[in-house]
């Protein structure tokens, strides 16, 4: 089922676009006349003109959808609405309400977890503009990536397993701000269980279900941007290496900061050479990894962007960290945070 | 070179069907590799050709200067050949008193400096015409210059009695054709036609991966290897040598060898890194590798630099004296998306790291560190008070929220780089606090 994007539920009489959140059975883009008011109690339905991505969403916040239904078949197919209404409001009722049950898993990985947890806030923020409930299970510690690029295959096959039990518990989305641990889910984790019939077939599963963030919100949500955006604020965007190659994810962040409020995203010179983090590289071979940091910090400068904006925190802290020790006024966040406007928090709150 | 490479992937619409086929061509053989040498082989013999085969290098050295001392040979000429330099077979036939020239430009200039190559179709790479116009001077004895179109002109003219004196050309193969016994060779100097018409005996010494099964295949390999590698559609020269003279030929050499050298490919085929013997060699994951880059050729320590070395050296020569390889490298995958037959080499990568790792090359603390993360990863208590004690330790260490000195070996990342403090309060803490569990 196509799901649609966050929904507008207003008054009628102001000519507002109005489209159906869920099963999305009606799609009406129309402006209404003065004719038909029949909105009982419109002040359910009120929403922000301020917000650009404007949500009531939740059907759950109706009371009544009846006659909402009715203004819709009515409009749209010119006939007697109650006759159909009796078919179908329980129908679209139910189907929308069982659809909002099955919440986002977030597993926000262990960097945000630990080092920029304003990074899965601002994560969270975003999914619920969009209209999804989240849920955040508990026992989520590491997807087991920094120990099987290193080679260590037996400590990553424990942290994969135990990766695997807590998100196979769970049903819906599993959806991650982060496309290298995606990554790792999605590929990497299916291969190293493969010698265990019971662990693969769980992989499987989990795989299947897991998304990266732009991903989930562009390409099956069907969003064109999400949250409130930010100040007028000149970005560039870096696309990491695992994400940019082994996901595809080649337009879905750029997209979405395009068509957000207030940002102006430039063009970063060479953006998809590898900006030298590689998990324990940075720290195995330094100089190596510091030397690529630089030649990746000249075309940030070069771009003259205010904001490095990227979608994995491991880029981003490695290059945040040359920026903050060049002294450099670029300031770096992760693409949820500018599209959340959550600009001003810092690291340590 | 990279840029040569997009445009010229650009300019042909078949590009990406031709990559798919060139794999599908490549991955074919090698399933049947045995099938295809043994074919080659007795064409090469029908053609009028010999066949040796060399389990390692001193087995091929020692060939080569044997069908030298059978020949009277005093005087050899070399066209580029990778696998030449592989088994070190310059040194090995000066050692018995033979006089060899490199006639590839790159590789002469490498041969006069006493260098080594840093680039596999760009041995120079490393060297600016400055470089090249002293080095000349004082070797060649034409005189100063370093304008790229007069030293080209030296080198030619140096070069052009050498091959018309030497006694015997040894070439590398950049394809073998099973079906028809021919060895092709690809260069932009035509300096790999001269070398193997002009002496009298010919040598090709070919890595025993180095084969297709006809000449359709050699074709679609053809397609995308100067593409790749230099942006050309097709190199300057494109050779195809079935055999010696025939009765009849205008030239040509009276004798034509071929050594097929094991060294380590067969084991390498048996493996989980049997992939990296599709290479066809056209250098493009060395332009696009941002690691590459940033430390030359030299830096990988043999033959083959950049990511296709990085799997070939440890697999060929043993992880024990190479471990080292296969980490210098991010994993990035640029080097998939330039490579014309699409070798998965960040893959094989991760399986060479899995045998370092098994066969204890990984530093103690590593292993410690890691296997100590494991734990409080499979134990989600542990790993929230792991979290906890970072924020605390961090806040100590840090100013203003970043850490600009970490001890021991965090001082790799601090030693260029801040290192943002760890939060005083992580995620999970944060959810907890505003939905209670």
């Amino acid at each position: 089922m196509q799901r649609q994007g966050p929904v507008a539920v207003g008054p009628i009489d102001m000519g507002f676009d109005l489209r159906m959140v869920g099963p999305a059975l009606f799609a009406i883009n129309e402006q209404y006349g003065t004719e038909r008011n029949v909105l009982d109690a419109p002040g359910r339905y009120e929403f922000s003109l301020e917000r650009p991505a404007p949500l009531l969403g939740r059907i759950d916040e109706v009371d009544d959808l009846r006659p909402v239904l009715a203004a819709l078949i009515a409009k749209q197919w010119h006939f007697d609405a109650n006759h159909y209404l009796r078919c179908i409001h329980g129908f679209i009722v139910g189907m929308a309400l069982s659809w909002f049950q099955m919440a986002v898993q977030l597993f926000v990985t262990c960097l945000v977890n630990s080092f920029f947890p304003e990074v899965g806030e601002a994560t969270v923020d975003l999914l619920e503009s969009a209209g999804e409930t989240v849920e955040f299970p508990a026992d989520q510690t590491c997807c087991g990536q920094p120990a099987y690029n290193v080679g260590l295959r037996a400590d990553a096959r424990k942290m994969a397993a135990h990766t695997l039990d807590v998100l196979d518990a769970t049903d819906g989305p599993i959806v991650l701000p982060s496309g290298s641990c995606t990554d790792m889910i999605v590929h990497h984790i299916p291969e190293l269980m493969a010698g265990d019939p019971r662990r693969a077939a769980q992989a499987e599963r989990v795989a299947g279900r897991t998304r990266e963030l732009s991903q989930f919100l562009v390409d099956d949500l069907g969003l064109e941007t999400v949250g409130p955006g930010c100040g007028d604020r000149s970005v560039a965007y870096h696309p990491s290496c695992h994400g940019l190659r082994n996901l595809s994810l080649r337009t879905q962040a750029e997209s979405l900061l395009d068509h957000a409020e207030g940002v102006r995203r430039v063009e970063l010179p060479d953006a998809e050479n590898c900006c030298g983090f590689g998990g324990l590289f940075s720290v195995e071979m330094p100089d190596i990894s510091v030397a690529m940091m630089e030649t990746k910090l000249k075309n940030v400068e070069a771009s003259g962007a205010a904001v490095l904006v990227g979608g994995d925190v491991s880029c981003l802290m490695h290059l945040g960290g040359g920026l903050h020790r060049n002294g450099s006024a670029v300031t770096v966040k992760h693409f949820a945070e500018i599209l959340a406007g959550r600009l001003d928090t810092a690291n340590d709150d | 070179m990279s840029a040569y490479r997009v445009a010229a992937s650009a300019d042909f619409p078949l590009m990406e069907e031709m990559r798919d086929r060139a794999r599908e061509v490549r991955l074919h053989t090698l399933a049947n590799l045995d099938k295809y040498l043994a074919q080659f082989a007795s064409q090469v013999e029908a053609n009028g050709g010999q066949v040796h085969w060399a389990v390692d290098g001193e087995e091929a050295n020692a060939i080569i200067r044997q069908i030298a001392d059978e020949n009277d040979v005093r005087t050899v000429v070399k066209s580029k050949s990778m696998v030449t330099e592989e088994i070190e077979l310059n040194e090995s036939l000066e050692a018995a008193g033979l006089s060899i020239v490199e006639t590839d430009l790159g590789e002469f200039i490498v041969q006069l400096s006493g260098d080594k190559p840093s680039h596999i179709i760009a041995p120079v790479l490393h060297k600016t015409r400055y470089d090249i116009g002293e080095l000349f001077a004082d070797k060649l004895d034409r005189g100063l210059s370093t304008d790229p179109a007069e030293l080209t002109q030296m080198a030619r003219e140096h070069l052009r009695r050498e091959f018309l004196t030497a006694d015997m050309g040894i070439s590398g193969c950049n394809l073998a054709i099973a079906d028809t016994g021919t060895v092709v060779l690809v260069t932009n100097e035509g300096n790999g036609r001269l070398t193997t018409t002009a002496p009298r005996i010919h040598v090709t010494v070919m890595g025993m991966e180095r084969i297709v099964p006809t000449f359709g295949d050699a074709s679609a390999v053809l397609e995308v290897l100067a593409r790749a590698g230099t942006g050309q559609r097709l190199s300057v020269y494109t050779n195809f040598v079935s055999g010696p003279r025939r009765h009849g030929d205008p030239d040509g050499p009276d004798a034509f060898h071929v050594v097929i050298l094991d060294n380590g490919r067969s084991r390498t085929l048996g493996g989980q890194e049997a992939e990296i013997l599709a290479c066809i060699r056209c250098g493009a994951c060395l332009n696009i590798c941002p690691v590459y880059r940033e430390v030359g050729g030299h830096a990988y320590g043999f033959t083959y630099p950049g990511p296709i070395g990085a799997v070939v050296t440890p697999s060929l020569k043993g992880l024990d004296e190479w471990h080292e390889l296969p980490y210098a490298s991010t994993l990035c995958g640029a080097c998939v998306e330039a490579c014309p037959v699409r070798i998965d080499i960040p893959k094989m990568l991760l399986t060479l790291r899995s045998r370092a790792a098994t066969d204890g090359h990984l530093p103690g603390w590593l292993t410690f560190a890691i296997g100590r993360y494991a734990t409080a990863a499979t134990h989600p208590r542990q790993f929230r008070m792991l979290l906890k004690a970072g924020g605390v330790v961090g806040s100590m260490m840090a100013k203003d929220g970043w850490i600009n000195k970490a001890p021991s070996h965090g001082a790799n990342w601090t030693g260029a780089r801040d290192l943002p403090q760890p939060a005083r309060r992580p995620f999970h803490a944060r959810w907890k606090a505003r939905h209670g569990a």
